[in-house]
């Protein structure tokens, strides 16, 4: 192992010692130097839509069920998915009935609850109100896996009128990764290289010069401090070895690039959020990453976003009137969840136009819904609403509603399982994904759905 | 992984992580004498009850030198530091015989790569009564270090460079970089040199963020530079790289600097090539890190002074955020810094400016913690709920304190003249500015004023000294450990655990479900009798009887005499002895001497950014003694911090200071 890896790591160790006693080391230049394109589809690619705020069970359930409260659901019921009956906030993707999951009552609470669970929506564990990032989270997990040229891409819109900021995804302890919440920003990290071939070269001037730099004033140092240097060139080599392969990737793959819209430097969130779809929908055709995750206003104080084309009021009054039954303040909660299905119908159109082996992208493509703040506004996480949809050979998304028991009740199972069905279907059949309740049996907690694995 | 696997992804990274920790092997090892000295205090001090024979929490301690059980080694560290163990009825270790143990403890800690008493939030696991013992010989230094730039001092380093004075704010959010995030955990002070860096994640915001600036430059001062250069290409590269940087550049650097220049005009044009060479100029290590290496030939103990530009550094960004002036880059670079004396009569004038005052205040932002008040969410709107108006309150409390530099602690825990916004009844955006001045509609809620006491402007107030004493009772203070609902009586506990009795909780174990009984007919006193269970009192008692006396406030910051239409009851527990209520309890902490020793400790940590070591006793013993004869000067204090050994000296590593 050469020096400047021994430091680098030495480095992040100590780091993660102060973060909570767990270690973490990045798996960077490793997935860089491999390529998957042209290699037969192993895993399906996600994308993960979070919308803030709380998903009230209801707004998922169709027209023609009973509504059962969470109480009074003693075991596991599966119905099929009608087309006619979904509610409101499903219509925009009702063609896709049969290519999608709705799945309620899996417990939650081992990531505690509040406003937002912050990165342990995806990290299946207690963010503590977001102080606290115990490790990578799925999407990251996945997509490291993957061996893109992404790891995975963050995007995302906040109440904050800020280019970047960190609120669910992790690459490890303590490391959040970053939201790209200005889509022309996220445009020219990702698409840069391959729009502008002088932003590449302009770049490889200065990349060279400050990696020149850094080894001079690295060689100064004592051992001990050399690994926050190794850190910074490790860094550039990346960027650059990154734009390598987008520019590879351009010359041996088509890739459709689409100018950035209006929509991109819009302020209002319904066009920012649709010039993320856009993007997301564009990156993964394009083969950068096999994960992408759009937070929708996620995290406190990002989710008071006022969507000011569908709704009166910001979100977090919003959220109060809609625990108090308020009618109104209920029917622009759904047209705003309607919004994101319509995008993410639109994403799914796009991929199911694509052909790929026998079928097409969206057999290969999973959209996993779901709200950082579970079932309501001030959540304990005691049901977390999930909706699945797309296609992917290792799991069943095939049109069915599914409702599992209230705790304690035969059959039960908490979040930890979908992220582990997820890994299964990427081929990487973890037992266990996240933090694990204490005095709950490892049946509950531990292995895939069932009812999802293939 | 290999896609057949079954192993959880926990298994996974933990296997990856040992075999690269094999891999790396570039650990110290512990010594047999380490060993045996664990062992002979283990087998005194700890097997009668958790030994073969008598396993208690089901933990034999007999073979603990040679354990590779790293969480038991943590446990037993933990629970010795913290004088948890042994327990009070049983015999009890000396000073010397703890400190001796938990040093042979930390060398097997640091052989197995885990080197805890460096990092944010475990300083107060050093002796405390070791640190304030005169050594034998006094070898207090710092290991060579750079340190990442704070991300204020990187904001005014861009605004002097560009002369933009509005670069980077913005009065609706924090636009503060993002590439300069603060990586240290909760309650610690954010700007420690051993943990921060640019990471790939934070290198690539820092080149978008750069673009920023140097957009700013080219417009704004561009052509100044091209003016004043005359067409010598030299001269100009010299001269923006002088500014940005803050020193001239080396002939070997401004050659490559030229280099840079000359072949990228070539290739892309004039305009790109200077932007880029400015921006390469910003993203250079020595403008993002400040270099702390010593120079000079190393004294008897192997340690060597800073060298005059390092040493000005330092001192420049320990008085002024945006780092050293020329006036003090130009004295430092004559001064012997063995004469301390004439370094002292150097700086004493910085640590009276404008400049020293806003450090002190960010020290105790981070100290005390009350600005998290405003992060604080509170969905009741009742008594205009305005947390930002009383941050802003207890900045004024903390800042008269500093200013008249006397007592400063006792002051700052003790003192009830309060700074109160003023009050007005009106809406409306026609008087917005009126409103900014002043607070809102039913503000004086919070501070039990009567309506008629608060008037239109800000004024000082005399709070009844029976309602409030000191920084702790300040509403802001207490909002900032409260939430939604209640008081955090927990985390309040935990702040005077550890930042004025010097003591460390461990962070609740993930698996525990830390929420209190939702029945709302209890008091927050009552729920928490749930932390009375067995598995949670080792912890708890070292919090919640140091928090519970603040149950006088409600969740506002209300003084209340109520609770749930009940008494409220507002006793604790300091020391082994009941306290009645906040206010003999405060006065009580502000009264002792350890406390006194504690808050000095945090104030070394600020401003050396790291955590004492047992080499840094006499640094902190002179600060007691500047502290106490300068009748409880902060700035004396400061003052002697940062003209100590441990601020101007620097080796190469604490582990390998040599024997005199």
């Amino acid at each position: 192992m050469n020096q400047p890896l021994q430091a680098r790591r030495k480095f992040l160790k100590s780091l993660s010692l102060g973060l909570g006693g767990a270690t973490y080391l990045a798996p960077m230049l490793g997935n860089l130097a491999l390529a998957a394109e042209g290699v037969e589809r192993k895993s399906p690619r996600f994308l993960f839509v979070l919308e803030g705020n709380g998903l009230p069970p209801a707004q998922l359930h169709p027209r023609n069920l009973p509504f059962v409260v969470r109480e009074d659901r003693k075991q596991l019921a599966v119905h099929p998915l009608d087309a006619d009956q979904l509610p409101t906030s499903l219509k925009p993707v009702e063609k896709y009935t049969n290519r999608m999951v709705v799945m309620q009552g899996i417990n939650g609470e081992v990531c505690g609850g509040g406003h937002s669970t912050s990165h342990g929506a995806l990290g299946a564990y207690n963010t503590r109100d977001g102080k606290v990032i115990h490790d990578a989270t799925i999407d990251n997990v996945l997509g490291r896996h993957a061996n893109t040229v992404f790891d995975h891409v963050v995007l995302g819109i906040s109440a904050q009128d800020r280019d970047v900021v960190f609120n669910c995804s992790a690459t490890g302890p303590g490391q959040s990764a970053a939201t790209f919440c200005s889509p022309e920003a996220a445009y020219k990290r990702i698409f840069g290289p391959i729009a502008a071939s002088n932003t590449t070269r302009e770049q490889t001037y200065l990349l060279d010069y400050l990696k020149d730099d850094i080894r001079v004033a690295r060689s100064s140092l004592p051992a001990a401090e050399k690994g926050k240097l190794d850190l910074y060139l490790d860094a550039y080599e990346n960027i650059q070895v990154r734009n390598q392969r987008v520019k590879q990737l351009a010359s041996t793959k088509k890739v459709e690039l689409t100018e950035p819209s209006d929509r991109f430097g819009s302020e209002l969130p319904e066009d920012r959020l649709d010039a993320h779809f856009e993007l997301a929908t564009q990156t993964l055709v394009a083969g950068l990453t096999d994960v992408v995750t759009i937070a929708s206003g996620v995290g406190f104080r990002h989710f008071n976003i006022q969507f000011s084309k569908l709704a009166s009021q910001s979100k977090h009054p919003m959220g109060h009137a809609v625990i108090g039954g308020d009618k109104t303040a209920i029917a622009e909660a759904e047209a705003i969840r309607a919004y994101h299905f319509q995008l993410i119908a639109r994403t799914m159109d796009r991929l199911a136009a694509i052909p790929e082996g026998n079928g097409t992208m969206l057999d290969n493509t999973v959209i996993v819904y779901l709200s950082d703040a579970a079932d309501k506004h001030h959540t304990q996480c005691l049901e977390w609403p999930y909706v699945l949809l797309g296609g992917s050979p290792g799991l069943k998304l095939d049109g069915r509603y599914i409702v599992y028991p209230a705790r304690e009740n035969p059959g039960w199972r908490t979040v930890n399982t979908i992220h582990n069905s997820l890994l299964h279907a990427a081929g990487l059949p973890a037992d266990s994904f996240g933090h694990l309740m204490a005095g709950v049996a490892d049946d509950v907690q531990k292995g895939p759905l069932e009812e999802l694995i293939v | 992984m290999n896609a057949s696997s079954t192993m959880t992804y926990s298994q996974f990274t933990l296997r990856h992580c040992l075999t690269t920790l094999a891999m790396v092997s570039v650990f110290a090892s512990s010594t047999w004498a380490d060993d045996a000295k664990i062992h002979s205090y283990v087998t005194r001090y700890c097997v009668e009850c958790h030994g073969s024979d008598t396993t208690e929490a089901d933990l034999d301690l007999s073979g603990l030198s040679g354990t590779a059980n790293i969480q038991v080694l943590f446990a037993t560290y933990d629970q010795s530091a913290l004088h948890n163990m042994p327990p009070d009825y049983a015999q009890q270790p000396t000073s010397r015989e703890r400190t001796e143990f938990l040093r042979s403890l930390d060398e097997t800690l640091k052989s197995k790569g885990h080197d805890r008493t460096r990092q944010p939030g475990y300083g107060n696991l050093i002796e405390h009564a070791e640190l304030f013992t005169e050594p034998t010989v006094r070898r207090a230094a710092t290991p060579a270090r750079i340190w990442r730039l704070d991300v204020d001092s990187f904001i005014e380093r861009a605004r002097a460079a560009t002369a933009n004075e509005k670069l980077f704010y913005d009065n609706r959010n924090n636009a503060k970089p993002v590439s300069f995030p603060y990586q240290t955990p909760d309650h610690t002070f954010l700007d420690y040199a051993n943990v921060h860096a640019f990471d790939s994640s934070t290198t690539e915001m820092l080149l978008l963020e750069a673009d920023l600036v140097v957009d700013q430059f080219m417009s704004r001062q561009w052509k100044r530079y091209v003016r004043q250069s005359q067409g010598d290409d030299q001269a100009l590269w010299s001269a923006v790289f002088t500014t940005i940087t803050g020193q001239p550049p080396e002939p070997s650097q401004l050659e490559a600097l030229l280099a840079l220049h000359a072949q990228s005009k070539q290739d892309l044009g004039e305009t790109v090539a200077d932007r880029l060479t400015v921006k390469a100029i910003l993203l250079r290590p020595n403008v993002l890190f400040r270099f702390e290496l010593g120079a000079g030939e190393p004294d008897k103990l192997g340690r060597r002074y800073l060298s005059p530009t390092e040493a000005a550094t330092a001192l420049g960004y320990a008085v002024d955020v945006a780092g050293p002036d020329s006036n003090l880059m130009q004295s430092l670079s004559r001064v012997d810094l063995d004469d301390r004396q004439q370094l002292r009569a150097i700086l004493r004038p910085y640590v009276e400016r404008e400049a020293m005052r806003a450090r002190l205040l960010r020290f105790a932002h981070e100290y005390f913690e009350y600005p998290r008040a405003q992060e604080v969410f509170k969905d009741a709107d009742m008594h205009a709920y305005q947390p930002q108006r009383l941050v802003q309150d207890a900045d004024q409390f903390i800042l008269r304190i500093i200013d008249e530099d006397h007592d400063v602690l006792r002051q700052w825990l003790t003192s009830s003249n309060y700074y109160v916004h003023g009050m007005f009844n009106y809406t409306g955006t026609k008087i917005s500015p009126i409103r900014k001045l002043n607070g809102y509609k039913d503000y004086h809620r919070n501070y039990n004023l009567p309506p008629s006491d608060v008037h239109k402007y800000p004024e000082w107030v005399a709070m009844p000294s029976s309602q409030r004493a000191g920084i702790l009772t300040h509403p802001a203070w207490l909002l900032a450990f409260s939430d939604n609902e209640k008081n955090q009586a927990i985390q309040r506990g935990r702040w005077v655990t550890t930042k004025l009795l010097g003591g460390m909780v461990p962070d609740a174990p993930v698996e525990v479900d830390a929420r209190l009984p939702e029945d709302e007919s209890l008091t927050l006193r009552e729920k928490m009798h749930v932390t009375q269970a067995q598995q949670c009192i080792h912890c708890h008692r070292h919090m919640d009887p140091l928090g519970l006396p603040f149950e006088q406030y409600d969740l506002f910051g209300q003084f209340r005499t109520q609770e749930k239409s009940k008494p409220v009851v507002t006793t604790g527990e300091l020391w082994g002895s009941k306290v009645s209520g906040p206010i003999p309890y405060v006065t009580q902490l502000a009264e002792s001497r350890q406390v006194k020793q504690v808050f000095l400790r945090h104030l070394f940590r600020f401003f050396t950014g790291r955590n004492e070591t047992l080499d840094d006793a006499p640094t902190l013993i002179d600060m007691e003694t500047a502290y106490d004869d300068s009748a409880g000067s902060l700035k004396a204090t400061v003052l002697s911090l940062l003209t100590s050994d441990s601020f101007l000296y620097r080796t190469d590593d604490t582990s390998t200071v040599k024997s005199p």
